[in-house]
């Protein structure tokens, strides 16, 4: 049995039942609009999703409500950083307030995001580039250590010193998805971070680990094969790696953010990820060129850094640079990303009305 | 949404391989086509010719000289067999100078101080490359490593074995840079002319082929360096290299080429029909060859000499340029070749303490070792070591006499076939 409703627009609109108290767009006007629950409804409760415009009311509300009932603890919907929003301090209630801004409406005020964040941007940057530099350098001192002569004391250490690289790439990757999580949830440009929550930290990561695997691995695996055996490589072989490269990085950006959009990792397919790219529409070219390009001019940097770093310690400056840009860019295009989703709603795509780390 | 028909993934995915998977067929797998016997024959018997003046053999061309080294190639190339190395007596004197009057040139001057001449008048000196060199300074204590201080650099090169050389002519260009590539990110992105790691770089030369011959890796194929040998050691003229000119007479004019294409190919067939060496236990058991074997590799000996590259089993070679320290420089190289076939090497060439790994196959029966034979005997050459392979001459010297003893064992199973 189909439900029926109508739109603001006065189109009367049907939905399947398995579409209750979701959301989906007016094929005449293109507004979203809410799709009726079929069971009753408690006193107070919304029985349907917000729209972007009530989302924005409510969370101006529901901030200025916390600031002014000091005694209320405040359960932020995001992990927060040192210059977060919430939870709302008693003592500089307003300065916090001032912090709050509406959800981008334009590409290029998602710019902004990186600033909000600065404290984090540059401690991250700082120790990737540390970690990078520190791996390069230790590499040939880590050879000899596979040797079955060495102490095993030595050979111990080896293994347990692989994790600080590891929690600082989840940590990135957890960075980088709570932009896209926080724009994904209609909440405004503020900063997010996933701060000391270990759990949540190794569970975005191993999210980009399995969103990895699930395809662009392959891909990746074939590209570095190709380069590797294909001699010095000539134009029609940098073509193919530029190839290889579009469809592996975008694929994985999409099916992250498909993954996270509806907080389901077995929607990082081949289905969700063209369905994505059908409601971004011409934005599409941000996710399948932009970010490929912007991934392989740092990747190519960030060699060349580490390769003359052996020469001059002067090149730390510019691997910190790198780190620096790559992530910058990193939160802009998440961020920029998770705004338009939110904003170009799928006609099938659930979205749960709580945000979501 | 519409939902796309399934043949549209099938599609991007096709879109996705098609070229990656097309291209990689298209790599060329190692195919050493084999040797045409009446080739090897005739390029045997050109081998052993001992070649004079105005030779019959020279179709017309003025034949042996008017500079060179040796009249036959047997006469150096015969260690273990036809076509192994040669001894100190044989090896080559080049120099390469960087300054005139104060003033860097643009392109080093560089050549090959001949050993004889047809004419007394050609004979060649070092005086007619450095007029302050006294006879006494290319003398040393061996006869055979020769220096002189900047801007004139003398070296010398001992003459290697052409066994198994077939095989490393077919080893693909892109194996080598996959082996560049592979030591770089093993060493922590290393650059290529690292001082202390073990980083090889392949040798670009004009036409981006790979130099995979000669000591300073000068050669990208066999026929290339048979060709640069006939000319610089016996000054017979061919397709490939003009003979060289007298130091003292720079305006000699040949009469005509003394090889025929035909007799180039007819010599590079007959190298390329020479076996390759083989590994023969000899006094010591096969345990002690394994144990060897495996000192071999933890003392990072292998880190160069590789001991498979691409599908060549046991070359013990990455046929890499490897910096080997101040002590092995040497600079120079052959004479110019035509101007039809510039030498110039769109990269950089070989730096003066840059050498190709030698292949270790045979190496039993190639004394003396380095690449000008200063080192008599295996110990010698690998304490001799340094640059990029100090690391594994240390490690060396740490292992023990005993361990040192099994390690040299190993290597002396390595023998001409």
């Amino acid at each position: 049995m189909a439900i029926k409703f109508i739109c603001s627009c006065g189109k009367h609109l049907r939905a399947r039942d398995e579409m209750a108290a979701r959301r989906s767009m007016c094929p005449r006007c293109g507004a979203p609009v809410g799709i009726p629950s079929l069971h009753p409804t408690h006193g107070g409760t919304r029985a349907t999703p917000m729209t972007p415009q009530e989302r924005l009311r409510h969370n101006r509300s529901r901030v200025t409500n916390r600031a002014a009932s000091t005694n209320e603890p405040g359960t932020p919907t995001l992990p927060q950083g040192r210059g977060s929003v919430s939870p709302p301090a008693a003592k500089q209630p307003v300065r916090r307030l001032r912090r709050l801004r509406n959800l981008e409406s334009h590409w290029y005020q998602c710019l902004l995001y990186p600033f909000l964040v600065y404290r984090l941007l540059f401690a991250l940057s700082l120790a990737l580039t540390a970690c990078s530099a520190a791996v390069v350098f230790l590499i040939p001192k880590m050879i000899p250590l596979s040797e079955a002569s060495l102490p095993a004391r030595e050979r111990l250490a080896f293994w347990p010193s692989l994790l600080l690289p590891i929690v600082l790439v989840a940590y990135t990757c957890a960075s980088l998805e709570c932009a896209l999580t926080s724009a994904l949830a209609g909440q405004g440009s503020a900063a997010y971070a996933p701060g000391r929550n270990l759990a949540l930290i190794f569970r975005l990561g191993l999210r980009w680990f399995v969103c990895w695997l699930a395809g662009p691995a392959w891909l990746m695996a074939l590209a570095a094969y190709f380069w590797f055996y294909s001699g010095d490589p000539e134009p029609i072989d940098w073509l193919i790696l530029a190839e290889l490269g579009v469809f592996a990085v975008s694929y994985w950006l999409l099916s992250i953010v498909a993954a996270n959009e509806s907080g389901r990792l077995r929607d990082a397919t081949p289905l969700r990820v063209v369905q994505l790219l059908q409601r971004l529409k011409h934005r599409a070219v941000v996710p399948v060129l932009l970010a490929p390009a912007l991934l392989v001019a740092h990747g190519f940097l960030l060699v060349f850094s580490l390769t003359e770093l052996h020469k001059n310690g002067v090149f730390l400056a510019l691997l910190w640079a790198c780190w620096l840009s790559a992530l910058f860019w990193g939160l802009f295009l998440f961020r920029l990303l998770g705004v338009w989703c939110y904003r170009y709603p799928g006609a099938v795509v659930a979205r749960p009305t709580e945000p979501r780390p | 949404m519409k939902r796309l028909h399934w043949g549209w993934y099938l599609l991007i995915g096709a879109v996705a391989l098609a070229p990656v998977s097309a291209r990689m067929l298209s790599w060329k797998k190692i195919k050493i086509a084999a040797v045409d016997p009446a080739m090897a024959q005739a390029g045997q018997t050109l081998f052993m010719h001992e070649w004079k003046p105005n030779d019959p053999l020279a179709n017309g061309g003025d034949g042996l000289g008017p500079v060179f080294n040796a009249n036959s190639c047997v006469a150096c190339h015969n260690q273990g067999g036809d076509g192994g190395a040669g001894g100190l007596e044989h090896n080559v004197t080049t120099f390469s100078v960087t300054r005139v009057g104060g003033a860097l040139l643009d392109k080093p001057r560089e050549g090959v101080i001949h050993a004889q001449a047809v004419s007394d008048n050609d004979r060649e000196s070092l005086q007619q490359v450095n007029l302050a060199a006294t006879p006494a300074q290319m003398v040393t204590q061996d006869n055979h490593c020769v220096r002189l201080p900047p801007p004139v650099h003398v070296s010398q090169r001992n003459t290697p074995a052409l066994f198994g050389a077939r095989l490393i002519d077919g080893i693909p260009d892109r194996i080598l840079v996959a082996e560049e590539r592979k030591q770089q990110l093993m060493w922590g992105l290393a650059p290529k002319k690292s001082e202390d790691l073990p980083v090889g770089r392949a040798l670009r030369l004009a036409g981006g082929r790979i130099g995979h011959f000669g000591w300073k890796a000068q050669s990208a194929s066999l026929s290339d360096f048979v060709q640069a040998a006939c000319a610089n050691e016996l000054g017979l003229g061919n397709p490939g290299q003009a003979q060289p000119r007298p130091l003292g007479n720079p305006l000699y004019q040949p009469v005509g080429l003394d090889l025929t294409s035909e007799q180039c190919d007819q010599i590079t067939a007959f190298v390329a029909s020479l076996s390759r060496p083989v590994e023969r236990l000899g006094d010591i058991s096969a345990s002690e060859a394994a144990s060897g074997k495996a000192l071999f590799s933890k003392t990072g000996c292998a880190d160069c000499h590789a001991p498979k590259l691409g599908d060549v089993e046991g070359l013990y070679s990455d046929l890499l340029l490897h910096d080997m320290g101040v002590p092995l420089q040497g600079g120079g190289s052959y004479n110019e070749p035509p101007p039809q076939r510039p030498d110039r090497s769109p990269g950089e060439g070989p730096q003066p303490g840059e050498w190709r790994t030698p292949p270790l196959w045979g190496v039993a029966d190639s004394a003396p070792y380095l690449h000008d034979g200063r080192a008599r005997t295996l110990r010698q050459a690998i304490e001799q070591h340094g640059g990029q392979a100090t690391r594994s001459a240390q490690k060396f010297a740490a292992l023990g006499k005993e361990k040192q003893e099994i390690l040299i064992a190993f290597l002396k199973t390595l023998r001409a076939p």
